[in-house]
């Protein structure tokens, strides 16, 4: 027989595991709570908030949207230059793979999901596609789109705290996100963005100062 | 400056990280074939070719034959994990049952979110034709975008694997449109199988 007996341990060497597990965890908080990921949660909630209360109130041209991220962006890289993080890690290109990955296949998900080619030569279908193009549907799409795109955003920080970064917190995190947004568009789509902002944001900026505060 | 100088590895050290990183590939694949990773592959390939077959010569009406098939790959595929060697349990694999778990709890809210629903009691039988095979190639690509994700982080072989097939679907879903099913359950299923196959005889 080339089998191993599994002796159970004994209680002191239980408890040692135990323990050790704890410090481990405890450490894996604490070099969390140095690094930039709480201030990076904080600066997130910030522009939930920006973004999505210029989507609810001034429903204006999409560039200035992007005009308001960039302006976001800077902001934050300044503040970098300015203090800068005291643990540098290296890139991990797994991580940029997953990205991409994750991009690729919401894309084919996207197309494949969506009701494009079922209106060619189909006289059927006619009442129905012309329903969907008024305009109460142009908006639902581009919610639609809005809250796929942060859902596949949030898919992707689920894999990343189950795969190269694990914690629980973050998976949890993310499943608690993925809720409030489903909430809001199901719920209160016609709040959709205040919804966001307010929640969304407010709960990535509730856990950065959870992190900065309770994880040193 | 806080900046600390990079210091290139000398030729030797080149040399042992990557014999070591070699050496530790080899112990993954002599680790997988051990599971029961490859008798999955097979067992999910049947699977497949029998399903995607029945799919292609069904009368209408008749999904919920398909759904006989998946749980059947289910019920297998967790017979095979009990009947196989049983790993040692360590505090991290949790994280195993919740990645399948949030896979599929995501694919499920994507499909709820962008599925037209609306629209599919009003659909002529051309339509429910094409969204019988839009739905049947996001629900064969979504185990392969599991299989890709896994093999960034474990394997390489099954990111390739993954991709591979997930373009094998796509070429059906454009290309083959007719035989679309039978396309997926033999090409579809025949890779599943000749890896399964593969690692059982060359991983050990």
């Amino acid at each position: 027989m080339n089998e191993e007996t599994n002796l159970p341990p004994n209680r002191d060497e239980a408890r040692a595991s135990l323990a050790s597990i704890d410090a481990t965890r405890a450490e894996a908080r604490r070099n969390i709570g140095g690094s930039e990921f709480g201030p990076n949660m904080i600066w997130c909630g910030l522009l939930w908030i920006v973004i999505w209360g210029y989507i609810q109130f001034l429903p204006g041209p999409v560039y200035l949207l992007w005009i308001l991220a960039a302006a976001f962006f800077v902001a934050f890289a300044v503040m970098k230059k300015i203090r800068p993080s005291p643990v540098k890690s290296a890139p991990d290109l797994r991580v940029a793979a997953l990205w991409l990955v994750i991009i690729m296949y919401a894309a084919i998900f996207w197309f494949l999901l969506q009701p494009q080619g079922l209106s060619k030569n189909l006289p059927s279908a006619d009442v129905v596609i012309a329903a969907h193009q008024s305009a109460r549907n142009v908006v639902m799409g581009a919610l639609k789109f809005a809250a796929y795109a942060v859902i596949v955003s949030l898919f992707f920080n689920v894999i990343i705290s189950l795969t190269v970064r694990p914690s629980r917190f973050f998976v949890i995190l993310g499943l608690l996100l993925t809720a409030v947004v489903l909430v809001g568009y199901y719920c209160v789509p016609e709040w959709f963005g205040l919804w966001m902002s307010v929640v969304g944001g407010g709960t990535f900026i509730l856990s950065g100062t959870f992190i900065r505060k309770f994880w040193k | 400056m806080n900046e600390e100088p990079t210091l290139q590895p000398s030729r030797d050290e080149a040399r042992a990280a990557i014999a070591s990183a070699s050496q530790t590939q080899q112990q993954t694949r002599k680790f997988i074939a051990g599971t029961q990773a490859g008798p999955a592959l097979i067992w999910w390939g049947l699977i497949w070719v029998a399903m995607f077959t029945y799919a292609q010569f069904r009368g209408p009406g008749s999904n919920y034959v398909c759904w006989i098939f998946i749980t059947a790959g289910f019920i297998g595929g967790a017979l095979l994990n009990k009947l196989g060697p049983q790993p040692v349990k360590r505090p991290a694999d949790w994280r195993g049952g919740v990645f399948w778990l949030a896979l599929f709890g995501y694919a499920a809210i994507y499909a709820m979110l962008l599925v037209p629903w609306d629209m599919l009691p009003n659909q002529s039988p051309a339509q429910a034709a094409l969204m019988d095979h839009k739905m049947t190639a996001y629900f064969s690509i979504v185990p392969m975008f599991a299989y890709v994700v896994i093999g960034l982080f474990v394997e390489r072989f099954l990111l390739w694997l993954g991709l591979l097939m997930t373009g094998l679907i796509l070429v059906g879903y454009f290309f083959i449109w007719h035989y679309f099913y039978l396309w997926i359950g033999a090409v579809g299923g025949g890779t599943l199988i000749i890896s399964g196959l593969y690692i059982r005889k060359f991983w050990k």
